[in-house]
């Protein structure tokens, strides 16, 4: 079973440290399948916020692939099952928007008006914006110093988390210059089942955002979904760009303090 | 309507949530209307001019009247506000000369009476607009509701000359309606 | 009977991988049309005035009925004709016998989509009447034999040097000739035109009820000369196009001119109230007619109702990052982008449009946009949970969803699932759906990869 242990050294001097507050780290399936690096990463950067961070084993899909696709039977059904399993959780944190969303804004409609998972729901936090909004979290001052860095949100963290600015706030804390992007606030064409159902289109959506890019050191997200489309369009293009999980340049940056001690 | 698209459209609309009439939108409030006015015409791409007194119109119209060769007038512009020019029919007069009955400060819009004649108001590649600084309304429900009482067979709203983006995205003016249309402010006339 | 789905997605490679140059030119179009809304919403209280104009569609629709007979009444008043017409077909036969009691023989029209939804052209054209599109864009794709590839824009799509070749065979203006230039030549021509029309046909933004006033909006001055020139004017209008009261016109029109080309107003509004009556210029006859063809039965349909709230300002196709890539085209029918996949199931039935409900990533930008909040997105899922109810559903999709919940339902061996699938995918996925059409232009990440 993945327990995501991170083995860190002990940063929580750092922080004021609150073993009551038990975080609950769910990684969703994309993170889960290609991605697990970030959620190491994510629960680095969470135990550096002085939480006690678990993730349960029952957590899988948070439903949303069945939802969007006309199947909200079974999206209901697997996003109660995900609630129940991280209810134990005083937060529900995700390193992913787009599940993050549908957890805690498209899932309570789909729900009995008095459900006791409407409130479980409320607990659902994006990793990110949790780092940075929630328990203040700040990377080490400097820690990105000179690093230029371009940002995308995706859709669903965009508009329904309302996200903007907390990724970009803490690269901008640990130093880094945010660059501006022209089409930042345009889907990159992943979509889920669109990605493999409308191939061609969501591949012109992805290279419109990459031809648009800066000139930069790193592109971050906080959706594996997004990353996963770009990051794959740019490797097939054979760009030469590097494109992460905004926990994993985070951490980077969370090692510096690390390293000092 | 027919009984039965009737009956088909009542029993769908009954089951729809109704929330009522609206109350009116906030609007931004304008305190110099008039300035306003020309502003916003002048964005449109229109021209706009403010001349001191009924004289200085006068001399501005002849010297502007100088470049054309022929208009067409509408029956309510005054003879003082036409210059000497020759008439032409609209399809032909190089200018069209009209009174607008009231003009919308927020969008810069002109807008005019069917009841003056249509095709000068149209047809002519340039149009001259006078309004007077007591028809300068605010916003375009204001204006609505004064017209609302004495509706003619067409109001036409002008906001500026004719434009069209429709050739590879670049702004032509004077597509089908006038490419220049110049309003000037005067005071108020002697009823006809 | 066999209904074949709209195929967007073939049509929409296809003109990916043949015209590059449209992809270009709508795109350009669209972002621009994008930032240009932005500024319109910017300068008013745009939350409030889409929560306003949201309400008062919302209003007509619920009582629709009411607000027809009014209207249709107040129109009468007005010395307008109204009739009243079911579908496309009944439509096109209410215009054709108006011409040919009345002797038409050359038809100017403005701008309208109900006009391509029920495909009026052809059937004007098969009558023997010579039939003039004078908006410039609408124009340009008539001379081309093409559909507009925008509800506002019909010709967003045409880059420059298709309409100069366009212009000088059909009009003999010289090669790579300036837009002022052509714009010149169509003036001259379309003039001549307008001066020999016995009927000029237009669409509506909307109708008054309490006035029984027409309101319609555009930027060249064609409707206004139109429906001056011509001794018949004819407006075939969506039965849903109301609004209770002239004064709401006041906000709804400076709404739809922001979200459409974010213009504080229309260059040109004319609001016909009648027929020229004694007044020295104008039409001798107006008609409007009331088109139904599939409203009353969406009306009908509350969770979808709220799509007839349109006001067909095309913003949610600029907004629409799938409808930047393609343009209208590939939608093929009148309406494209958000508005036209939620449109298309509605009208043109589940079996014919359920597929445009796909051509969506449910980013939200639509709904971002829409000056009358319809929930865009959210009906996107609506016809995609429909469609699955009815069996239509992507090859594959239905059984992969079942699996996959199956699975997601163990989590042990879920988890296991996705490590293994993880660790191979890059190496079987050429070989297994859907990881082969991810595969097409992307490459899947390597899970050893450490970063
Ligand atoms: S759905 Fe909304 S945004 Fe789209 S055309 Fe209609 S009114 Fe405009």
């Amino acid at each position: 079973m993945h327990s995501y242990s991170t083995r860190a050294p002990d940063i929580r001097h750092r922080y004021a440290y609150n073993p009551s507050m038990r975080i609950c780290l769910v990684p969703g399936c994309l993170a889960e399948t290609f991605y697990p690096q970030a959620i190491r990463d994510s629960r680095i950067l969470l135990e550096a916020s002085g939480a006690e961070v678990f993730v349960p084993p029952q957590v899988t899909c948070c439903g949303q692939p069945a939802w969007s696709n006309g199947h909200p039977a079974v999206g209901r059904e697997l996003a109660t099952a995900l609630l129940d399993a991280s209810a134990a959780g005083d937060y529900i944190v995700l390193p992913s928007g787009s599940c993050a969303a549908m957890l805690r804004v498209f899932t309570p409609p789909l729900l009995e008006t008095d459900s006791p998972r409407r409130q479980i729901s409320a607990k659902v936090h994006e990793l990110i914006e949790f780092l940075d909004t929630i328990v203040h979290y700040r990377p080490p001052t400097n820690s990105l110093a000179g690093r230029r860095i371009v940002v995308h949100h995706g859709c669903h963290a965009r508009r329904e988390l309302a996200a903007v600015g907390t990724v970009e706030h803490l690269l901008e804390a640990a130093g880094a210059t945010v660059l501006d992007w022209k089409l930042a606030a345009e889907c990159c064409g992943f979509g889920g089942s669109f990605a493999v159902n409308l191939p061609e289109v969501s591949v012109a959506m992805a290279d419109r955002k990459l031809d648009a890019l800066p000139q930069c050191d790193c592109v971050v997200t906080p959706d594996p979904g997004c990353l996963m489309q770009l990051a794959g369009r740019a490797e097939r293009r054979g760009l030469g760009l590097t494109i992460r999980h905004a926990a994993s340049l985070l951490r980077e940056a969370e090692q510096m303090r690390q390293n000092e001690h | 309507m027919t009984g039965d698209l009737r009956e088909r459209i009542r029993r769908a609309a009954v089951e729809l949530e109704d929330p009522g009439l609206p109350p009116p939108a906030p609007r931004p409030v304008y305190t110099d209307p008039l300035t306003r006015l020309g502003e916003r015409l002048v964005t449109n791409g229109g021209e706009w001019h403010r001349p001191p007194d009924q004289a200085a119109a006068r001399a501005w119209l002849d010297e502007f009247a100088a470049g054309f060769a022929s208009m067409t007038v509408s029956k309510n512009v005054p003879a003082s506000l036409r210059p000497a020019l020759a008439t032409a029919p609209p399809e032909q007069a190089e200018l069209g000369i009209g009174l607008a009955r009231l003009a919308v400060a927020e969008s810069g819009t002109l807008i005019l009476d069917s009841r003056e004649g249509r095709k000068s108001q149209l047809l002519p590649p340039t149009h001259l607009i006078w309004i007077e600084a007591a028809n300068i309304v605010a916003d375009l429900p204001a204006a609505l509701e004064r017209l609302a009482p004495d509706l003619p067979a067409a109001l036409g709203f002008h906001s500026g000359p004719s434009r069209s983006a429709d050739l590879g995205g670049i702004t032509v003016l004077g597509v089908h309606g006038p490419g220049r249309v110049i309003v000037v402010l005067i005071a108020p006339l002697e009823p006809l | 009977m066999n209904i074949e789905p709209i195929d967007y997605r073939t049509a929409a490679a296809r003109l990916l991988a043949e015209r590059p140059d449209i992809r270009e030119a709508i795109t350009r179009a669209t972002l621009a049309k994008e930032d240009r809304r932005r500024e319109g919403y910017a300068d008013i209280d745009s939350e409030a005035w889409r929560d306003w104009a949201s309400r008062l569609r919302r209003h007509v629709l619920a009582n629709l009925d009411y607000y027809l007979e009014q209207a249709g009444r107040a129109l009468e008043a007005n010395g307008i004709r109204v009739h009243w017409a079911e579908d496309a077909q009944a439509t096109c036969a209410t215009v054709l016998s108006l011409c040919h009691e009345r002797g038409v023989r050359r038809v100017v029209k403005g701008k309208s989509m109900l006009s391509e939804e029920i495909e009026l052209n052809p059937a004007l054209e098969a009558a023997g009447i010579e039939v003039t599109e004078t908006d410039l864009g609408e124009y340009l794709i008539q001379l081309a034999g093409e559909r507009p590839s925008h509800i506002i824009g019909p010709a967003y799509h045409k880059p420059l040097s298709e309409s100069q070749a366009l212009f000088a065979e059909r009009l003999g203006t010289p090669a790579g000739a300036e837009p002022s230039a052509l714009a010149a030549a169509a003036r001259k021509h379309l003039r001549q035109r307008f001066l020999a029309a016995d009927m000029m046909i237009t669409g509506a933004n909307a109708i008054a009820a309490d006035t029984g006033t027409i309101a319609l909006v555009e930027n060249e001055g064609n409707i206004r000369i139109g429906t001056t020139t011509a001794r018949i004017h004819v407006a075939c209008v969506g039965i849903e196009k109301l609004v209770p009261r002239l004064t709401d016109l006041g906000t709804l029109l400076p709404l739809l001119s922001r979200a459409a080309t974010g213009q504080r107003l229309g260059n040109y509004v004319s609001l016909i109230s009648g027929p020229r009556g004694a007044e020295p210029e104008g039409p001798d006859e107006v008609h409007v007619i009331f088109v139904d063809n599939g409203r009353s039965r969406l009306l009908a349909d509350p969770p979808a109702a709220s799509t007839l709230a349109c006001i067909r300002c095309g913003a949610c196709l600029n907004a629409c990052p799938v409808f930047r890539q393609t343009g209208g085209h590939p939608y093929q029918w009148a309406y494209s982008g958000p508005i036209g996949a939620v449109l298309a199931p509605g009208l043109l039935g589940l079996e014919r449009g359920w597929t445009l409900a796909q051509a969506s990533t449910l980013c939200g930008a639509c709904d971002a946009a829409c000056p009358v909040r319809i929930p865009l997105s959210g009906l996107l899922r609506l016809w995609r949970e429909r469609a699955a109810q009815a069996g239509l559903e992507a090859p594959g999709e239905a059984p992969a969803i079942r699996a996959y919940a199956r699975l997601a339902r163990r989590p042990h061996r879920f988890h296991m699932a996705t490590r293994l699938l993880g660790r191979f995918a890059p190496w079987f996925g050429p070989l297994v759906p859907p990881l082969s059409r991810w595969l097409r232009g992307r490459t899947l990440p390597l899970r050893n990869r450490n970063r």
